[in-house]
C-alpha cells in the first residue's frame, strides 16, 4: 500500500480523484483540481516520507513511515470492517419481549394492505409519513379486525394481548418500540427499497409468463 | 412483457399455492398497486402468516415491511435471534466515522508527539479489536464491541484533543491523505482494480516514441543517458506489443523488467515535474510524459496485484476466495481488452 501511495496515478486516474474529492471543499466546481485535493499535490511531486519532513518538520524517514504506515493501517482495519461486516448481532435475549411485540404489530398492516380501502392506500402512497399517523391512531386496526371477522391465521393467546395493549394506547405503544418521537427522525428518509432478489423473481416470472 | 395475461398467468400460479381470502379484492388491488410507483407489498413475511406472494410487478418501488422494520429502535431490527444487516444500524456508521476521525487525529498527535517513551498503542486498540471480533466471529460483529469501540474512539479523542486541535494544516492534509488512502484500499480487493490494459498502455507508449524525437534536448539536460532511454522504451514497447496477443502466454512479473521499468517510469516522472517547471515542455507533452510514467506504473502494480491474486489458496477464508473468483471474472476484462 504504502508503494501504491508513493505512486497513486498508477492505481487511481483524475476521474477518481474528481469523483472522490469535488466537492469537499466548497466552491471549487469550476477548479481544475478538487480543492480538497489540492493539499496532496505537493506530496505527490516528491515522496510522501520527504514531505512529512520538509512540510510537518517529521524528524527521521523511517519515522515519517512509520506514521504513514499506522494510518493505513487504521484505514485498512475500517476498510476492512466496511466490506465485511455481515451481520450485527444484538443480545435478544434482553430485548425479546419489545421485539416479539414490535414485530407482531408490523404483521397486523401488511394484512391491513389487503383489507383497506383504495384512498387509505393512495393516502399513504402519497404521503408515506401518513403511516406514522395510522399506527399513532389505531384505527386502521380496527378496521382490520372488523373486516376479518373470520380470518385464515387466528390470533394467539400473544398476539391477543399485544393488539389490546396497542388499542388500549396506541400511542404509548408505538413510542415504546419505534423511533416516530426522536427529533432528527424523519420517516421518509427511511423508506425500505424491496428485496431485489426478489425483483428479479418477478421480473423472471413475468418474463416466463409473457413468453409466446 | 406487462400484458394482462402475463399478470394472470402470475397471479394463477400464487393462487394455487396460497390460501387467500379474497381474490377478486387482491386481483384489483394488485393491479391498482402494480400501477402505482409507491405503493408496496412485500409480503416476505408469508411463510409465517401462510400465503406467499413475491410482490406485484415492475412499478413496486417500496416495501411497506422493511419500511417499518426501518422505524423501529435500532435494538429491535434484525431477526428474532438477534441478528441485523449493517445497513439497518446506523450506530456501526458512526462508530466507522468516529474511527475514521480517530485515525487521523492520531496521525497528527503522533506527528507532534515526543519520539520516544509513550505507549501509542492505545490508540490502534479500538480498530484492533473490532477487526478481532469480526474475524473470530464469522464477520459478524456485537452490538457491545461497536458500542465499546465508538466509547473508546471518544475517549481517545478526548484525551488527545489538546495535542491535535492546533494544527489545523496537519489535519486538513491528514485528512485528505486519510481520504486518498481509501481510494487505493478500495482497489485491492478488486483484481486489476489499477484498470490496467496493454493496448492502452502500447498507445501511450507508442506515442511517446514518436515524441522522443523532441523531448531529446529537455530529457538529456536532466542528465538522462537519451539512447538508453529509448531503448528502454522500445523495449516496454515490445513487451507490450508480445503480451497484446491472445495467443501469447501470461507475462510473469521479473525482477529485472520490474527494476527496468520502474526506472524508467519514475525517470519519466522526475524529467515531466523538472520540465514543466522549467517550461521546457508544452501541455500536451506534459501531459504524455505523464501519462506514459502512469501507464508503465499500473503495468507494474497490475502484475504485483496478479501474482498476489494468483498466489491465494483455495482454502483461505471465504472473503478472499470472493476476491479470487471476481479475478476470474475481471480476467475475461482483460482478456476482452487484449482481443480488441
Amino acid at each position: 500500500m504504502l508503494r501504491w501511495l508513493r505512486r497513486p496515478w498508477g492505481i487511481v486516474t483524475v476521474a477518481d480523484i474528481d469523483r472522490a474529492f469535488r466537492g469537499l471543499a466548497p466552491d471549487d466546481k469550476q477548479d481544475e483540481v478538487p480543492r480538497a485535493f489540492s493539499v496532496l499535490t505537493p506530496m505527490l511531486q516528491t515522496e510522501v516520507e520527504d514531505h512529512l519532513a520538509s512540510k510537518f518538520g517529521v524528524s527521521t524517514p523511517q519515522r515519517a513511515r512509520g506514521l504513514v504506515s499506522r494510518l493505513i493501517s487504521c484505514r485498512h482495519s475500517l476498510y476492512l470492517l466496511r466490506r465485511l461486516t455481515r451481520r450485527i448481532h444484538h443480545k435478544r435475549a434482553e430485548q425479546s419481549g419489545r421485539w416479539f411485540r414490535a414485530h407482531t404489530l408490523i404483521d397486523f398492516p401488511l394484512r391491513w394492505v389487503y383489507q383497506c380501502d383504495s384512498s387509505s392506500l393512495e393516502r399513504i402512497s402519497s404521503d408515506i409519513t401518513e403511516l406514522k399517523r395510522m399506527l399513532s391512531s389505531g384505527q386502521w386496526l380496527h378496521e382490520l379486525l372488523a373486516a376479518e371477522s373470520d380470518p385464515v391465521a387466528p390470533m394467539t393467546p400473544e398476539q391477543d394481548l399485544i393488539v389490546r395493549d396497542y388499542l388500549d394506547d396506541p400511542d404509548r405503544f408505538t413510542s415504546g418500540l419505534f423511533r416516530f418521537q426522536e427529533p432528527k427522525f424523519r420517516l421518509e428518509e427511511w423508506i425500505g427499497i424491496f428485496p431485489p432478489e426478489s425483483f428479479s423473481f418477478q421480473v423472471r416470472a413475468i418474463q416466463t409468463n409473457s413468453a409466446p | 412483457m406487462n400484458t394482462p395475461q402475463s399478470w394472470v398467468s402470475i397471479w394463477t400460479g400464487v393462487r394455487n399455492a396460497t390460501p387467500f381470502p379474497d381474490w377478486g379484492n387482491v386481483l384489483f388491488r394488485s393491479n391498482e398497486i402494480s400501477r402505482n410507483p409507491v405503493i408496496v407489498s412485500s409480503c416476505t413475511r408469508a411463510p409465517k402468516l401462510g400465503w406467499v406472494m413475491h410482490g406485484f410487478g415492475e412499478n413496486l418501488s417500496y416495501s411497506l415491511e422493511s419500511t417499518l422494520v426501518n422505524c423501529l429502535s435500532e435494538e429491535l431490527r434484525g431477526d428474532r435471534e438477534g441478528y441485523a444487516s449493517p445497513f439497518l444500524c446506523p450506530t456501526f456508521y458512526e462508530m466507522l466515522k468516529l474511527l475514521e476521525i480517530w485515525s487521523v487525529a492520531d496521525f497528527v498527535s503522533q506527528m507532534r508527539a515526543p519520539e520516544s517513551g509513550e505507549d501509542s498503542d492505545s490508540g490502534l486498540s479500538p480498530f484492533s479489536k473490532l477487526c478481532g471480533e469480526l474475524a473470530t466471529c464469522d464477520s459478524n460483529l456485537g452490538w457491545v464491541a461497536i458500542m465499546e469501540a465508538q466509547a473508546q474512539a471518544r475517549e481517545l479523542l478526548d484525551l488527545h484533543r489538546s495535542r491535535f486541535e492546533r494544527f489545523g494544516e496537519e489535519l486538513v492534509f491528514a485528512t485528505m491523505l486519510g481520504f486518498l488512502i481509501d481510494e487505493l484500499l478500495a482497489r485491492t480487493a478488486v483484481p486489476n482494480g489499477m484498470g490496467f490494459g496493454y493496448r492502452f498502455t502500447l498507445a501511450v507508449l507508442s506515442a511517446l516514441q514518436a515524441k522522443l524525437p523532441s523531448l531529446r534536448d529537455p530529457v538529456k539536460r536532466m542528465g538522462v543517458d537519451i539512447d538508453q532511454f529509448e531503448h528502454v522504451i522500445h523495449s516496454l514497447i515490445t513487451n507490450c506489443q508480445g503480451f497484446n496477443d491472445p495467443a501469447a502466454p501470461r507475462q510473469a512479473l521479473e525482477h529485472g523488467w520490474r527494476r527496468l521499468a520502474e526506472g524508467a517510469a519514475d525517470q519519466l516522472r522526475r524529467v515531466g515535474f523538472a520540465c514543466r517547471k522549467l517550461k521546457q515542455l508544452n501541455e500536451e507533452e506534459a501531459n504524455l510524459v505523464f501519462s506514459a510514467s502512469n501507464a508503465i506504473w499500473r503495468w507494474i502494480f497490475f502484475l504485483e496485484q496478479r501474482v498476489a491474486f494468483e498466489g491465494l489458496s483455495p482454502s483461505l477464508a471465504p472473503t478472499t476466495r470472493v476476491a479470487r473468483v471476481t479475478w476470474c471474472c475481471a480476467g475475461y476484462a482483460v482478456r476482452g481488452e487484449l482481443l480488441r
